[in-house]
């Protein structure tokens, strides 16, 4: 820990705290009341971006928990995601239920499915467990695509806007505070999971699960946990996702955006929760860079929009690549550098 | 009975186009440790460039085919030299994740180059069904049980004779280890890649022939995951026994439950795969690993 100068720990409390200087507090305060103001300056466009930014950015919490932190490797991220996106979407539009009821649920149901495939990750590890999420992915997309009755297969479903009292939320202006709040609410969650004595358990089992079970952590139950907690973020996301949109549709939930979930938090930095923000930024504004440059383009070559989806897919496997050859810990590490240089600036030392 | 026996048959010439693919898988974890996610993109690779090679250059197919796993076995050579040479020593799970990069981008460029659009092989085998303990299959389904047969012969033999194989299996054992006899770590990694590149593009070339040739025949890496886990995964008759089950499974369910399920075949192998893990962890000729901590 690098404190900042003049800043002394005197109490327990202040050792624990996440924010402790006045900087800190003013930089948060400011942070958040930018993001209050963001609809008042983006257009619908933008904030559709920034929106689903935001859901993908608590469903990657959730993997962040599972695999940067617990270590059970993940690639069935978006079939959980799915789960909890048809779960609510369902929940609002067969049943009625209020939206605000729905999300939550939504989220459990979730979990209890990630219980389901934890279940698997008691008896296997490493590459084993890896095929069992990946078992996890098809299964699940394949009761997606097929239960037509329920989920109107490939052609996808309906998910409503959500209402309070007189108020619907069906314009990305309003929808926007929704999904805000709730990504604060799953941040100060999340971060607050790994430093209790159940994130450090999470930390002990990746670091090494033989140790941690010697220590007297019980593998078993904090395996489930983890994808309890990880797949319930995944729900959430994935809901609050199904709702921006109007339309859910199976194809945006397959393996290869499985393999995405997994890119952001590598690029972000595997094991912290501010990697998350940084990997899912990074990503998303490089897709919508790469966008917005081949669609100008296109006036030049028709046809180089096209592209989009191949480059992009080419891309993002180099930058996966380029990371773990490079910068293992992700952009996270480089902000800590960044922000160990900017305590001492002026002085080297 | 007579119905049972077609329907094996078919299955197990099925399995045997897994069980060459799940080969390639065998090979690289063999031989380096690594779980590679991408062989399915080297699968599907191997069939572009053969289309490449006899349609679009306009070869003979036989010369084709042989240009194709020279190609194919440089390729694994380079993205064993450009990709995974830095990451010797590395995490397995980082090395994991380079190689679910590496599908990602061939994808990407198979897309870009070929676009969507799925191309045929030239018909290099008649359409006539032929005759095997009484259950009419496809010449191709013969052909690719005489591949997998000449396959995995020469990979057993491979292991245990050559003193390239044994290199092989010492560098899986323990790198630093091999290293200190004398072994190159780096030419294992090369060569594994390669030969592994080189099975996969027969891979493809067979698999190519039956679907057609496509930018999705890289899931057909996934498809066989389960054949390889099922036999474990650092056994190479594993891989051709899971291969086989796999195939009689799959085609047993497409006959049997498809009315009801659509579409069940695909995802049988996954559900067989999920309950057998539970039973035995390791596979069926997998090595149960000791840890110690």
């Amino acid at each position: 820990m690098h404190l900042p100068c003049r800043t002394f720990n005197e109490t327990y409390e202040q050792d624990m705290a996440i924010v402790r200087t006045r900087l800190q507090w003013i930089l948060l305060a400011a942070a958040i009341v930018f993001g209050l103001c963001i609809p008042l300056f983006t257009g619908t466009y933008m904030l559709t971006i920034v929106i689903t930014t935001m859901s993908i950015i608590i469903a990657a919490l959730g993997i962040q928990i599972l695999t940067g932190y617990c270590g059970q490797l993940s690639v069935g991220h978006a079939a959980f995601v799915a789960i909890g996106a048809y779960t609510s979407a369902l929940l609002v539009s067969q049943s009625g239920l209020s939206f605000w009821i729905a999300v939550p649920v939504a989220g459990i149901a979730t979990g209890l499915v990630g219980l389901l495939v934890g279940l698997t990750s008691i008896r296997l590890k490493g590459f084993y467990l890896i095929i069992s999420t990946l078992a996890a992915q098809f299964i699940i997309m394949y009761v997606i695509i097929h239960w037509t009755s329920v989920t109107g297969g490939s052609f996808g479903m309906s998910a409503p806007a959500p209402k309070l009292g007189g108020v619907v939320f069906a314009s990305p202006q309003s929808y926007f505070y929704i999904v805000f709040i709730a990504l604060l609410i799953a941040t100060y969650v999340a971060k607050n999971i790994v430093r209790t004595n159940v994130g450090r358990a999470f930390i002990a089992i990746r670091d090494n699960d033989l140790a941690a079970e010697v220590m007297g952590i019980h593998l078993t139950v904090y395996k489930l946990l983890a994808f309890f907690i990880g797949c319930a973020f995944a729900g959430i996301g994935g809901a609050l996702a199904a709702h921006a949109r109007g339309v859910i549709t199976p194809d945006s939930y397959t393996l290869i955006q499985s393999f995405w979930y997994l890119g952001y938090i590598i690029i972000g930095g595997l094991g912290t929760i501010t990697g998350v923000f940084f990997g899912v930024i990074f990503v998303s504004a490089l897709n919508n860079g790469l966008a917005i440059f081949l669609s100008s383009l296109s006036t030049i070559f028709p046809g180089a929009g096209s592209l989009l989806a191949p480059l992009m897919l080419v891309i993002f496997g180099l930058v996966i690549i380029l990371f773990l050859t490079f910068e293992p810990r992700g952009l996270a590490h480089r902000w800590q550098i960044f922000k160990v240089y900017y305590r001492l600036w002026p002085f080297s030392y | 009975m007579s119905v049972i026996l077609e329907h094996l048959v078919i299955g197990i010439a099925v399995g045997a186009v897994y069980s060459i693919v799940a080969l390639g898988f065998v090979l690289i974890y063999k031989a380096t440790g690594i779980f590679n996610l991408a062989q399915g993109s080297l699968l599907c690779l191997g069939a572009y460039i053969c289309y490449f090679l006899s349609i679009t250059v306009g070869l003979p197919f036989y010369v084709s085919i042989i240009l194709t796993l020279v190609v194919a076995f440089l390729i694994g050579l380079l993205i064993e030299f450009i990709f995974l040479r830095r990451m010797i020593g590395q995490s397995h799970l980082a090395i994991l994740m380079i190689t679910i990069g590496l599908y990602l981008m061939l994808r990407g460029v198979v897309l870009i180059t070929w676009g969507v659009y799925s191309k045929s092989l030239p018909s290099y085998l008649s359409a006539e069904p032929i005759n095997i303990l009484g259950a009419n299959v496809l010449p191709i389904f013969a052909l690719s049980l005489v591949a997998a047969a000449i396959l995995f012969a020469i990979f057993i033999l491979f292991f245990r004779y050559t003193s390239i194989g044994v290199a092989m299996r010492a560098t899986q054992d323990n790198q630093q280890v091999a290293q200190s006899v004398g072994i190159s770590v780096k030419r294992v990694f090369g060569m594994s890649w390669a030969i592994a590149s080189l099975t996969a593009a027969v891979g493809g070339i067979i698999v190519g022939t039956i679907l057609s040739v496509g930018y999705s025949l890289d899931d057909f890496g996934f498809k066989v995951l389960p054949a390889v886990i099922l036999g474990g995964l650092e056994s190479v008759p594993g891989a051709l026994i899971g291969g086989i089950i796999l195939g009689i499974a799959e085609h047993f369910g497409a006959a049997y439950l498809g009315s009801w399920l659509i579409g069940i075949e695909d995802v049988i192998p996954y559900i067989i795969l999920l309950v057998l893990l539970l039973i035995v962890p390791y596979g069926i000729f997998g090595l149960k690993r000791i840890e110690r901590i």
